[in-house]
């Protein structure tokens, strides 16, 4: 019985965040698309939020979508991104040992913001 | 006689009842009463008459709190979920809050003084404390149309 409890116990330390965790994970986008800005797209840009644990027992991160977005938004000016592509871009080393998962926002600002003077988009 | 064959073949036909029937998110809920996210579709940009020069933002959240035992730690990597599904005991919990979209989002435009959302990002704050205690926020960020 004791052996099972420790083999459980074991088990679930195995497990990421299981003495503290606090993420953010990406539910959902409601993003622009072309027609929002009258078919004028600018450039491209990206942003990027990440959550990382260590050891299986720690996890933390902002790897939400306002993350990634407010990324993508910060290098351009833009009020709001359109035709917007996430990915996830995942790292795990020696069964979980360290593990890094990210949310990737690639997107075109519209075009006048894009023409805008002080704008930053690369 | 009839009435033994007639009590027969009602214990045969409703031998499923003797599982418990639901659609608990955990097999092992003690006791379970959320209100959740399942779907938003929000307006666009193009969804406003009058679109601002400058946009004004607004945030807003709604919550749900679970406590656990044995421990179940939260999932937030790929392949974890995989991970706790092979965890050997039972883990039974106890879990309440509304998460839903439609609080999130009055706080939002409460917060904003009314309006519409627009441009919604939504994502899940978890903390999560040696695996027992969890709290899972829905977190909502958009523009503000007036």
């Amino acid at each position: 019985m004791n052996r099972s409890i420790i083999g459980s116990a074991a088990f679930a330390a195995l497990l990421t965040g299981c003495l503290y965790s606090d993420v953010r994970v990406p539910l959902s986008y409601g993003s622009a698309t072309p027609g929002d800005a009258g078919g004028n797209l600018g450039q491209e840009v990206t942003g990027m939020g990440c959550n990382s644990a260590l050891l299986w027992l720690f996890a933390w991160g902002d790897g939400g979508y306002e993350a990634a977005v407010h990324d993508a938004k910060a290098a351009s000016g833009a009020a709001f991104l359109v035709d917007v592509k996430a990915d996830t871009t995942y790292t795990n080393v020696v069964l979980g040992l360290y593990q890094h998962e990210c949310t990737k926002i690639t997107a075109r600002i519209p075009a006048a913001v894009a023409s805008a003077p002080g704008s930053k988009a690369q | 006689m009839t009435g033994r064959l007639a009590l027969a073949a009602l214990a045969a036909t409703s031998v499923g009842c003797a599982i418990p029937q639901g659609t608990a998110p955990t097999p092992y809920a003690l006791l379970h009463s959320t209100r959740d996210p399942a779907q938003y579709r929000s307006a666009n940009p193009r969804d406003v008459q009058a679109p601002p020069k400058e946009w004004p933002q607004a945030s807003g959240e709604a919550c749900r709190t679970m406590f656990w035992w044995l421990p179940n730690p939260p999932t937030p990597f790929l392949g974890s979920q995989t991970a706790a599904s092979l965890l050997p005991y039972p883990s039974f919990d106890v879990a309440w809050g509304n998460a839903g979209y439609a609080k999130a989002v009055k706080v939002a435009l409460e917060s904003a003084g009314g309006g519409t959302l627009v441009d919604v990002r939504a994502d899940v704050h978890t903390v999560s404390v040696l695996s027992v205690w969890r709290r899972e926020c829905i977190e909502v960020h958009a523009l503000v149309a007036k």
